[in-house]
């Protein structure tokens, strides 16, 4: 719907990109709307996310255009408050089980 | 290490402001931002969790290149949730190049004013660590002078999408009355076909009276 688009890192993923965020920002529009059933939501565009960032992985491992590890940035985020909520949620489960 | 905080009340609801920031880029008064990927973007428990790669360009004088080893070009990582039933939008940006002396964490979020359900309230937190022999502190706060410019500018990017997006809104919705309005029309004319085989002698000109304007918005009250 939009005319601005921007545009991947790699040239070469654009494509890809463009046709993932078309079909996520359609998704987003109803999803952030109050009445939309939020929490049984999956991500319908998942399968072009799939294409996609398999050309921006590759990329990234090859050019390296950072020094730092994503997956050490991840495991930052792992404290955040929403983790700790979902642990603490699966442990309750797993008290619930005994 | 220095901190920088700063709110900012935007005068639109909070999915329309939501609406923006998730489509911030491009925009004029952002340019540094040249390119942008998703590296995760997966749904959980109702809410959006999404991990960029943001790729900007600074036009840096070469001689701070050489002494830093800092190029014009930088990548940051941004990590978002999008929670659109507590109504929370949260950032989450951190520097991908130059961390052996420098660390930058910037924390937005996007939550409706509590006084005001119409309004939406941006805060930003920054915090700016520089690990130099010398001059750390006046880097810091030379860094985070620019900073709060940018993060003026970023503001203003996000009122300027949110005008792109109301005037893109405004002509989806002129096509969608468009289409709607023309369906309308065929539904009554079928309608009024129907009708008119009983009399058959009013027939075509109830079918073509459908086409005028005033006689399908009278009839649609029926």
């Amino acid at each position: 719907m939009s005319d601005r688009h921007m545009s991947s890192i790699f040239p070469e993923c654009d494509q890809l990109k463009q046709i993932y965020d078309k079909c996520f920002t359609e998704f987003f529009q109803k999803f952030i709307t109050p009445n939309y059933r939020h929490q049984y939501a999956v991500n319908p565009c998942e399968r072009f996310h799939e294409v996609y960032k398999r050309c921006v992985d590759e990329r990234l491992a090859k050019q390296r255009p950072f020094e730092i590890d994503l997956d050490e940035i991840r495991k930052e985020y792992l404290n955040t408050e929403d983790d700790k909520l979902k642990s603490r949620q699966s442990s309750s489960t797993q008290s619930e089980q005994k | 290490m220095r901190i920088w905080s700063s709110e900012h009340t935007f005068d639109h609801e909070w999915e329309t402001v939501a609406m923006a920031a998730f489509k911030k880029y491009p925009n004029p008064l952002n340019r540094a931002v040249t390119g942008i990927d998703v590296v995760k973007q997966t749904l959980e428990a109702g809410k959006i969790l999404t991990e960029r790669i943001i790729q900007s360009h600074f036009s840096i004088p070469s001689w701070a290149t050489k002494l830093t080893g800092f190029s014009g070009t930088q990548y940051s990582h941004e990590y978002t949730v999008i929670d659109p039933h507590r109504k929370e939008f949260s950032l989450t940006t951190r520097n991908l190049n130059g961390s052996s002396f420098l660390r930058v964490d910037e924390k937005l979020t996007y939550k409706p004013d509590q006084e005001d359900p119409n309004k939406t309230v941006l805060k930003q937190d920054v915090i700016v660590t520089i690990t130099l022999p010398a001059f750390a502190d006046y880097c810091e706060k030379t860094f985070l002078s620019i900073y709060s410019q940018n993060a003026s500018k970023g503001r203003q990017g996000v009122e300027w999408v949110i005008d792109n997006l109301k005037k893109e809104y405004e002509e989806i919705s002129k096509k969608v009355s468009t289409i709607l309005v023309s369906s309308e029309v065929h539904e009554m004319s079928e309608k009024m076909r129907h009708w008119s085989i009983p009399s058959t002698s009013s027939g075509p000109s109830c079918t073509s009276s459908t086409s005028s304007g005033p006689t399908t918005s009278s009839s649609k009250s029926q």
